[in-house]
């Protein structure tokens, strides 16, 4: 691995202090599960690394009446077996349990996985295979696609569509501190809005009114390991009949270069009675929506057939757990 | 100079019992600590990137990926290898299974598939096949097909340490 100099922090503002006063490119280590392997390829370079793991707020999920708060360091592990999150989050355990492999996930953080580099073969090996620098490194190219103005990149962040249907919120903590909603987070594939000096400091979840449930079901090309090719989140907000839909959310991965909500599948599936064809109505919409763009893991109709596939199989789970909570 | 000084930093691990205080580089994985400074080699180098197991350590008991893990985080923690598990030159059960099931062909996956065993058999001691397969789906094998790898583990299911049923 190319050589930085480490540093650890044991606070959040001598965390931000750190990063503001070294010189070059600084970067937090979280878990380290996408950092070093990109490290190792060259596909992301960093002179500091501060490590957060010695910042005991960052870590955990707490929970009051209103609201659970994750720390962003808190493990996937932790999250894909947390008891605290119960049935309401079940969109959140089984995105934490879909990433990588058991091993990985013992060490791999929430935080880390919504700030991964983009997956995009010809950025991560572009020093190997002596390409230019592309968008995503700062260049004005792109290698996978000739001529493209931007980052063509899929959305990586297999956790995303998940805390995006859950209306998580984001708490960045820099020399200014400020909330977003989770789909506000990315520019393109591997970009976030957060500066170097800036890092989540917590992910806030509010707790919906019940009858409610959630659903996040991703197609990888294998079941372990894989990124997700495209990847969907959902939660339903039932009436109190438990038939009428009082809010929906619907959130993909992989079928753009950011992961969003599906709008027009959330409008119409609100006030409607959910049935097997309200359902499958809705799949049909969102996978039109998004730009996937064809690369190495899928194309652009495999993506798109995917997407309403597991729009309406994550819909009628949902809604399954929406009526058993009610 | 200075800057090659500055990167250099005196950690403290603890490997199979046995206490190592060294003057590592920071850069180093756990895996680079391991086989190149302590000179551990069963631990084994495969992808380095997190996608094969083969470098698979327990720290505390749970399975991690040594490649992955900066050693300044494991100060001070239990850390077994394969090397820490045979005592006083007799093998582990667990060892002895892959033998007698033939769950070893090349070998390079071996220390890591044992290990990944272990903290499963240390936490349920007779898993579902199902849970065998769960566990150890980040350790890759490419000779044996993992039949014979998943009876071993299961040949060891319901034995107690005590070697009484149940």
């Amino acid at each position: 691995m190319m050589k930085f100099e480490y540093h650890e922090a044991r606070s959040i503002p001598e965390a931000i202090s750190l990063a503001n006063g070294l010189p070059g490119r600084t970067r937090w280590l979280a878990g380290g599960t996408e950092l070093f392997p990109k490290m190792k390829s060259r596909a992301v370079t960093a002179d500091h690394l501060v490590n957060l793991k010695r910042i005991p707020e960052l870590a955990g999920v707490g929970r009051n009446h209103s609201v659970i708060r994750v720390g962003p360091l808190t493990s996937l592990e932790e999250l894909a077996n947390s008891k605290s999150l119960g049935k309401v989050f079940s969109a959140l355990c089984e995105a934490a349990r879909g990433v990588a492999s058991p091993n990985i996930r013992r060490a791999a953080t929430i935080g880390g996985n919504l700030c991964q580099a983009p997956n995009c073969l010809y950025f991560i090996h572009r020093n190997l295979w002596r390409l230019p620098e592309c968008h995503a490194a700062q260049g004005n190219t792109c290698n996978a696609i000739q001529g493209a103005r931007k980052c063509t990149a899929m959305s990586p962040a297999d956790i995303a569509p998940a805390l995006i249907a859950l209306g998580a919120e984001l708490e960045i903590k820099g020399p200014e501190n400020k909330g977003m909603p989770v789909e506000s987070f990315f520019v393109s594939s591997g970009v976030t809005v957060i500066h170097k000096n800036e890092m989540i400091g917590t992910i806030a979840i509010p707790n919906p009114p019940l009858p409610s449930g959630s659903a996040y079901l991703k197609y990888s090309r294998r079941k372990t390991i894989d990124y997700a090719i495209v990847s969907v989140g959902v939660r339903l907000v039932l009436e109190s009949d438990g038939d009428h839909c009082l809010e929906a959310r619907v959130a993909l991965g992989g079928m753009g270069p950011v992961p969003f909500r599906a709008r027009k599948a959330e409008d119409l599936l609100t006030g409607e009675r959910i049935t097997e064809d309200t359902i499958s109505r809705a799949a049909e919409l969102a996978s039109r929506g998004g730009q996937p763009w064809a690369d190495l893991h899928a194309s652009n109709s495999l993506r798109r057939r995917l997407a309403g596939l597991l729009t309406m199989r994550a819909l009628a789970l949902a809604f399954t757990r929406a009526r058993a909570a009610g | 100079m200075k800057e090659m000084n500055m990167s250099k930093h005196e950690i403290y691990l603890r490997v199979n019992g046995r206490e190592h205080r060294l003057s590592i580089d920071s850069h180093l994985t756990l895996l680079d600590v391991i086989r190149d400074k302590i000179g551990l080699t069963g631990t084994k180098r495969g992808c380095d990137l997190g996608e094969c197991g083969a470098c698979t350590v327990l720290i505390d008991g749970k399975p991690y990926n040594a490649c992955l893990i900066t050693p300044m985080d494991v100060q001070g923690k239990e850390i077994v290898t394969i090397e820490g598990l045979a005592q006083d030159g007799k093998l582990h059960p667990i060892q002895e299974a892959f033998i007698e099931q033939g769950a070893i062909q090349c070998g390079f996956c071996t220390p890591g598939m044992v290990l990944g065993a272990k903290a499963l058999l240390d936490e349920d001691p007779s898993p579902s096949e199902e849970k065998i397969k769960e566990a150890l789906s980040g350790n890759l094998c490419r000779c044996t097909g993992y039949t014979s790898i998943v009876r071993a583990i299961q040949s060891l299911g319901g034995k107690r340490k005590d070697g009484r049923e149940g």
